[in-house]
């Protein structure tokens, strides 16, 4: 050991202050990197972003592909439309035959 | 004042087609009618190679067709529509696989051909059509079939190309178009109301004795089994397909009229009657539609303010 390296209370002191003080900027700086980094990678990071847009998606999607499939068949029924007026019965000779062909 | 009748007969589509018209130009309507026929027949004959409707059954890319073409598809559809299905445009291969595969004049006199067999029919909804640009796309393996509606529509089409054509004079003219006994009407009727016979078949003769109903508008049409027969492998067939089994309708039912506003509702109802056999009369009823109906031993109902016979004619 160096004989001239003798140290005060003073000097002890000062030391004890630097090592807390450096202790407390290496704390602080581990916060400053962990919260740096984190809004870092939720700007950078899409996992939840794409997820929420296929929900989104989704349903527009599976209505588009329903109405192409079906689009025949997604119109109501029709009614078939009655003539005016009724037939009625008559004794004069016939101008023309209704019958299969 | 009543106008005086005039008629034409000749034949298109594998048919006879009947025009009279009440009060107007006999060749006007004629001319325009014939137009409207030879439309229909490079439009969408089925036994027409180059048809458009041919082209459109070779392929399963989405088409964009004809505004006349378009029309057909939407007939059909409404058919299958308000009939649930019975009334099916897509039987094109299951009539083909039954031995109707050409016009029947063809096979009408035919002893050979296909050995016989059944189709399943894989339903309109399998028809992807867009109205909005006139597109159509088929699933592979289907083909179009219109015969039941498709002559009816052509028959509604040319009585209102007839009526356009003939100059507006008096109190106006009138038309009555009919396809192999599909009949449309338009315009004033004459008096006492357009006169048709009712009867199994459309090549029965107007004068024959029969049943005679007056029809001041709409239209009539007819479908029957009684016609358009053959024989396959000792097997006689008909035309009208069931498409719940692919095979021809086995109804109590022989022949079924129906009246409706137009030639393409009334030929939709009777085709559904002969399919839906028993539960005819009360569909027709449901729909106000009046029908007669011909039992497979002669027995006649009459449905929803069909009118009750008087024989007319030239009794023996």
């Amino acid at each position: 050991m160096n004989p001239t390296l003798r140290t005060s209370p003073s000097d002890r002191t000062r030391a004890v202050r630097r090592l807390r003080s450096l202790t407390m900027c290496t704390a602080l700086a581990g916060l400053a990197a962990v919260g740096g980094f984190g809004y870092l990678a939720a700007l950078t990071y899409e996992g939840d972003k794409a997820a929420t847009t296929t929900a989104v998606i989704t349903t527009p999607s599976t209505t588009s592909s329903s109405s192409t499939s079906s689009s025949t068949a997604a119109t109501p029924s029709p009614t078939l439309q009655a003539a005016t007026s009724a037939p009625t019965t008559s004794t004069s000779r016939a101008q023309v035959t209704t019958g299969g062909s | 004042m009543t106008g005086r009748s005039r008629a034409a007969r000749w034949r298109a589509l594998g048919t006879d087609v009947d025009v009279i018209v009440e009060g107007g130009d006999l060749e006007l309507a004629t001319n325009a009618v014939e137009r409207v026929l030879l439309d229909v027949d490079r439009t969408y004959s089925r036994f027409r190679p180059d048809s458009e409707l041919s082209g459109l059954n070779n392929r399963t890319t989405a088409t964009s067709v004809s505004p006349l073409l378009a029309w057909a598809i939407e007939a059909a559809l409404r058919g299958a529509r308000a009939t649930d299905g019975l009334v099916d445009p897509t039987v094109g291969r299951a009539m083909r696989a039954i031995g109707y595969d050409e016009d029947f004049a063809v096979i009408g006199h035919r002893n050979s051909g296909p050995v016989l067999h059944l189709e399943p029919v894989p339903g309109w909804q399998a028809i992807d059509y867009q109205a909005v640009n006139r597109t159509v796309r088929l699933r592979p393996g289907i083909e179009l079939d219109f015969g039941s509606t498709g002559k009816a529509l052509a028959a509604d089409l040319a009585v209102a190309a007839a009526l356009a054509a003939l100059p507006a004079l008096g109190a106006g003219a009138g038309v009555l178009v009919s396809l192999g006994g599909d009949v449309a009407t338009a315009g004033r009727a004459p008096e006492g109301g357009w006169r048709i016979l009712a009867a199994d078949s459309s090549a029965t003769a107007p004068e024959t004795e029969g049943e005679v109903i007056a029809l001041s508008d709409g239209a009539i049409a007819t479908s029957s089994t009684t016609v358009r027969r053959w024989t396959r492998d000792e097997t006689t067939v008909h035309h009208i397909i069931d498409p719940r089994t692919g095979a021809p309708a086995d109804s109590p039912w022989r022949t079924a009229s129906v009246v409706a506003a137009t030639c393409v509702d009334a030929n939709i109802a009777a085709t559904a009657a002969i399919l839906l056999g028993d539960g005819a009369p009360e569909w027709l009823t449901a729909r106000g539609l009046p029908g007669r109906l011909v039992a497979v031993d002669g027995r006649i109902e009459r449905v929803a303010g069909w009118p009750s016979p008087a024989f007319a004619g030239s009794p023996a």
